[in-house]
């Protein structure tokens, strides 16, 4: 039998024993229940009966008197007892005819209970034989019949209880009967005063033993026998029984001659109380039988009632048994389909065969093949995870590790392929140029996502943590994309809190990446005539980090919401009809999501389609405190007037409104052209944009000399500038804070030529300090960079190599400042820090300011150097303003002011031609306003190719540059173009030093000349005279990078 | 031996007049008993008491012979069915009447209810039952 089999038997087994039981009982009970009430039933008629028979017997011993005295005595008595008789009878039937079962067997006594009025007058008309009338009728045909019909309920044997009380009853009922016969039997005797005969003799004899039968009852209910035992033990009981058997006696003793000393009367009356006694027992015999089966009727009850809730609950049992089981078996089949299943694919057939016939849950060795099979299937599993797992991670390592291999070759080509650019080409070349140009760098634009987003899944993505400006680098973010958002005629609009002034520590690139990604995006999915805009704020500060908000939102087609959440996973863009109408790849969100998620935000999109898209996320970006005070309310007093067309709102209405508020300018909105022109004395000068004014109404503007700040998309530059005479400016969309500011100082300066309102503050880059600085770095290069930058504040600077040289410098010199490096050979720089304080510990020596140097600027540098008791730290690349706020944070009592100082070197500082107003050396100069250049930097060195590698290297700074292919080329450039640097290498073939002076004297624009000349050799005076600067020829990306950031602010 | 019966008379559990008198009766004390039966027949309601009357005035028994008394007596005991009462009537009937017919009647009812007077007086008085 299978487990199912077994379990069924189980679970019915108990169930069917308990019903069957249960059946039992209740089937039982209710038997019992039912004679119990037939019980009494019989003995509520015994009542009648016994009634009955006592009466019968009374007007039988009446009768026996009667007969005997010839009808002279006691008529009138027969005739009141035959009366009560038939009452008697009367109520007999009365129950009978209510209680038909009885009815039925009740015909023998009734039938014989009719023949009483016949006989009754056979016996009044003395026409009767006594024997025949007493024996016969009275007791064989009336009163036999009834007893028997009492003795029935000895059939009753439910109890021996209940037997015993009922065999005593109908002793006694007997005893009575026999006790009547005997009483009526000897007063006829006794009356008619003659010897019995010998028949009669014997008749008495078996009459007393009958009559005298219930004195010797057994009877096993105590209390029954107790209560009959005190009746009949009665004091007065006892006298009637001791004469009954005294008078016997008397009466034995004259049978033979018939001189009876017993008056029959007194016979009777004597016999009628003795029947009165047995009657008493008699009642108190049926009383008890009756309590008794009471008793067995409610115990019989009780049995039945639980029998039936046993036996209904049985029955609910296993119904509800029947149903969980079934729900069982149920999912026991599922179960057995599922692992069938199982064992019929592929790879388990493979490992096990046919191993499916064999599955059956319902035997045990059906049970095993299910556990080989599940082993087996996840054997299967882990392997192929396994697999699987170890594939991606290959995948992965090699994406990650192939970024380098891949991108060189790509950069080669792309380089080069600008180069080809540069030399001389047909317009067929050209264009074969541009184009493999273009396809070059869309595929390393490509292959840069899929590299990217490998990194990402290898996790190999660092979120730098560096120092940057966030108004400027965001600016030229946005900045790139104006072009393209003006070919489309698209609004593109840039709101960067002005509050956000002071630099921020985290990682300008990433940032830039995301931003220029959902520009892009947002440019590409909008259409023409609709707008993009971008908003920078801060939120609000949170323990010394600013909450800073980005927002990137279009007018564009939008993103369905269904397509929502799919938009951030790699390669999917909103459906296959996007990357056709829109090309791209799909990585740039993902990429850009991943981004933010590593920075600490979360990129989140709202989008409705038709409606346009919003891409927002918050960074928590440290704060770095400036020297540089705010630029808040500096322009305040100055009043600007705003030309609002209501039918064609633009977003970067409200921004320049709050950049100039923020400035401290009024802002006075018109939203009609001819109040603005009328309220002209009311303000300053007024900003239009070209969107909403044309060319008419613009000259009568010029016409009133109303000062007017024009703003333009890009692609309309070429008319715009046809009138740029008349304009006090022009303003390119997007509209930044940057470019407001510099409208501002414009007015300021060149237009009003009147100080406003502002404070002189410190210069931060003529600032010196007069200070001794030990630097320990071990890299030669890094040296003289520090060291330059250190020397150009005006610092003496003495160089230590390593840790260990470094700790032996500070022990015997006296220096201000240590600058530190970690990373160094024998000693490193936390070693290092760590001696020095000991020894100015020990030594009870002055401390003296230790800053980290590190090119790692990783999250938690900062805390990890001060923890180790440096003082500050910055990271290379240097920057001069972070050198500039460290000095003045540690040698601020040894600042020298403005004078001008000789140097022992070979620079000396050119007069300054301008006067700096305004501070912010990443400011262009003033008179730079205006002033366009062609490019930012001319080279001139002694060959093509090194030339060709300068020019990478300005390249990767991003600034713009030529190359002067002989000295000619470099004169001849420079008299034709405007350049902010040149750089000639003084090997340069017919290097000529007057041609240079002469160009540089006749020359109207500040152009830098740098001069590179052999390490081993010195400029000459004039040289130094001439050049901006001169520097030795090493090719050194940082020191590049700080000459030109002296000389020149990057291009806007 | 009147004085033992007297005082073993109390110890008889109905002890009664008619009882007295059947004990007298048996000693052969017929003037004694014939009070007794008086008392009996008078106070008791003893039927059978009339009948000893009846035969104590018939034979000369504890008085002189009455028939007269002897047939009153008789026909009351015999009326409430003491059938030797019967017989007894039937020779009072035969020697105060001479009737010797309704005697024989009498007589052969007496003989069927088993009183053996009625034989013993029939042969005394040569009636052929």
């Amino acid at each position: 039998m299978g487990i199912k089999g077994r379990l069924r038997l189980i679970s019915l087994i108990p169930i069917i024993l308990l019903f069957f039981i249960s059946s039992y009982l209740l089937y039982n009970s209710y038997i019992v229940y039912n004679q119990t009430e037939e019980i009494k039933k019989r003995l509520e008629l015994n009542t009648y009966i016994s009634d009955v028979i006592t009466q019968v017997a009374k007007e039988r011993g009446m009768t026996s008197i009667y007969l005997g005295s010839k009808g002279k005595l006691i008529k009138e008595s027969l005739q009141q007892q035959r009366e009560i008789v038939n009452k008697s009878i009367n109520r007999l039937n009365k129950y009978l005819k209510s209680h038909p079962k009885f009815q039925k067997e009740s015909k023998t006594y009734i039938s014989s209970l009719k023949l009483l009025p016949e006989m009754r007058k056979k016996i009044d008309s003395l026409n009767i034989d006594f024997k025949k009338a007493f024996f016969d009728f009275y007791t064989y045909t009336i009163n036999a019949p009834l007893i028997n019909e009492i003795k029935k309920i000895e059939y009753f044997a439910i109890s021996p209880e209940i037997s015993s009380l009922a065999t005593t009853y109908i002793q006694f009922v007997n005893s009575k009967e026999f006790s009547g016969i005997e009483r009526g039997f000897i007063s006829y005797v006794l009356a008619r005063y003659t010897p019995m005969s010998d028949e009669e003799m014997k008749i008495w004899n078996q009459l007393i033993g009958k009559a005298d039968s219930f004195a010797n009852f057994s009877l096993i209910v105590n209390s029954t026998k107790e209560k009959i035992e005190k009746v009949l033990k009665k004091e007065d009981a006892k006298e009637i029984l001791d004469d009954v058997s005294q008078t016997r006696v008397d009466i034995q003793r004259a049978v033979n001659d018939g001189i009876y000393p017993v008056d029959p009367t007194l016979w009777f009356n004597l016999q009628t109380e003795k029947i009165d006694i047995i009657l008493k027992g008699e009642k108190i015999l049926k009383d008890d039988l009756h309590l008794n089966v009471d008793n067995i009727a409610k115990t019989q009850l009780y049995t039945l009632i639980v029998s039936a809730l046993v036996w209904f609950f049985s029955i609910l049992v296993s119904i509800i048994g029947f149903f969980l089981a079934r729900g069982i078996y149920k999912n026991i089949n599922r179960l057995e389909s599922v692992l069938k299943k199982v064992a019929e694919s592929e790879t388990i057939v493979q490992e096990k065969g046919e191993i499916e016939s064999k599955l059956d849950l319902n035997t045990t060795e059906g049970i095993n093949t299910a556990y080989e099979i599940l082993e087996t299937a996840l054997k299967k599993a882990e392997n192929a995870k396994q697999y699987a797992e170890e594939a991606s991670k290959a995948k992965s390592m090699f994406l990650a590790n192939m970024s380098h291999e891949i991108r060189t070759p790509l950069n080669g080509i792309v380089g080069f392929t600008e180069l080809l650019k540069n030399t001389d080409l047909n317009e067929e070349q050209k264009e074969f140029v541009n184009i493999i140009e273009k396809s070059s760098e869309n595929l390393l634009e490509i292959i840069n996502a899929i590299l990217d987003l490998s990194k990402i899944e290898s996790n190999k993505i660092e979120i730098e943590n560096i120092v940057f400006d966030p108004i400027n680098e965001f600016e030229n973010a946005i900045e790139v994309y104006a072009p393209k958002a003006a070919e489309k005629d698209i609004n593109l609009a840039l709101f960067i809190d002005p509050n956000l002034e002071k630099p921020l520590k985290g990682d300008p690139t990433k940032i830039k990446e995301v931003l220029i990604n959902l520009v892009s995006n947002a440019i590409k999915f909008t259409d023409v005539g609709g707008s993009v805009s971008v908003e920078i704020k801060k939120l609000g500060n949170i323990e010394g980090k600013a909450k800073v908000y980005f927002e990137v939102r279009d007018t564009g087609i939008g993103i369905p919401a269904e397509k929502k959440a799919q938009i951030f996973e790699a390669f999917s863009q909103a459906d296959i009809s996007v990357t056709r109408k829109y090309g791209g790849t799909g990585l740039g969100l993902t990429i850009s999501s991943e981004f933010v998620r590593l920075m600490g935000g979360q990129l989140n999109l709202e989008s409705e389609v038709g409606k346009g898209s919003k891409f927002f996320f918050v960074l928590e970006l440290e704060e770095i405190p400036t020297l540089t005070e705010s630029l808040k309310d500096k322009y305040s007093g100055i009043k600007v007037a705003y030309y609002i067309n209501e039918s064609e709102p633009k977003d970067h209405n409200q921004y320049i409104k709050e950049y100039l508020e923020f400035l401290g300018v009024s802002f006075i909105p018109h939203t009609s052209i001819t109040d603005l022109i009328a309220d002209y004395s009311s303000y300053d000068f007024t900003i239009l944009d070209y969107d909403y004014i044309q060319e008419n109404n613009l000259k009568k503007f010029f016409a009133r000399n109303i000062p007017v700040s024009l703003i333009s998309k890009i692609s309309h530059n070429k008319k715009v500038e046809n009138f740029s005479d008349s304009l006090m400016r022009i303003i390119y969309e997007p509209v930044n804070y940057t470019k407001t500011k510099q409208l501002m100082q414009y007015y300021i300066g060149e237009y009003k030529k009147q100080k406003a309102k502002e404070t002189k503050t410190l210069d931060i880059s003529k600032i010196k300090f007069n200070a001794k600085a030990l630097v320990v770095e071990d890299n030669a290069i890094n040296q003289k960079l520090i060291k330059k930058t250190l020397e150009d504040f005006g610092l003496e600077v003495d160089l230590a190599n390593n840790g260990l040289e470094g700790f032996e410098k500070r022990k015997n010199g006296d220096y201000d400042i240590i600058f530190m490096d970690i990373q160094m050979p024998i000693m490193d720089g936390i070693e290092a820090t760590h001696e020095i304080l000991d020894f100015e510990e020990d030594y009870g020596q002055q401390h003296i300011p230790i800053i980290a140097l590190t090119a790692h600027a990783l999250k938690g540098d900062r805390e990890k150097y001060l923890g180790e008791g440096m003082d500050e730290y910055i990271t290379k690349p240097i920057i001069r303003d972070e050198i500039a706020a460290i000095l003045k944070k540690f040698l601020s009592d040894k600042i020298v002011t403005k004078e001008e100082k000789e140097y022992k070197k070979k620079r000396e500082q050119k007069p300054q031609k301008e006067t700096f107003i305004l501070p912010d050396e990443l400011e262009v100069e003033k008179k730079d306003i205006g002033v366009d250049y062609d490019k930012d930097i001319l080279i001139a060195k002694k060959t093509l190719l090194e030339s060709k590698l300068f020019k990478q290297l300005t390249d990767s700074l991003e600034y713009s540059s030529d190359i002067a292919s002989s000295f000619d080329d470099l004169i001849d450039k420079i008299s034709t173009k405007k350049y902010k640097i040149v750089f000639i290498d003084k090997e340069i073939d017919n290097y000529d030093l007057e041609k240079i002076k002469e160009l540089k004297n006749s020359a109207k624009q500040e152009t830098k000349y740098i001069l590179f000349i052999d390490p081993n050799n010195e400029p000459t005076n004039e040289e130094i005279d001439i050049f901006d600067e001169i520097v030795k020829n090493v090719i050194n990306k940082d020191l590049l990078r700080l000459i030109i950031e002296k000389f020149v602010s990057k291009g806007v | 031996m009147k004085f033992f019966i007297i005082l073993i008379l109390p110890f008889f559990a109905y002890a009664s007049f008619f009882r007295e008198g059947i004990v007298h009766y048996k000693q052969k004390n017929f003037e004694a008993a014939l009070q007794a039966f008086q008392k009996a027949a008078s106070q008791e309601n003893s039927k059978n008491a009339y009948y000893f009357l009846g035969l104590f005035y018939l034979k000369g028994l504890g008085a002189q012979q009455d028939l007269d008394k002897a047939e009153k007596y008789l026909q009351i005991a015999s009326s409430f069915g003491n059938e030797r009462a019967n017989c007894l009537l039937a020779e009072v009937i035969i020697l105060k009447y001479k009737d010797f017919d309704k005697a024989k009647k009498i007589l052969i009812n007496g003989k069927k209810s088993g009183a053996y007077e009625c034989q013993q007086i029939a042969k005394k008085y040569k009636i052929k039952l």
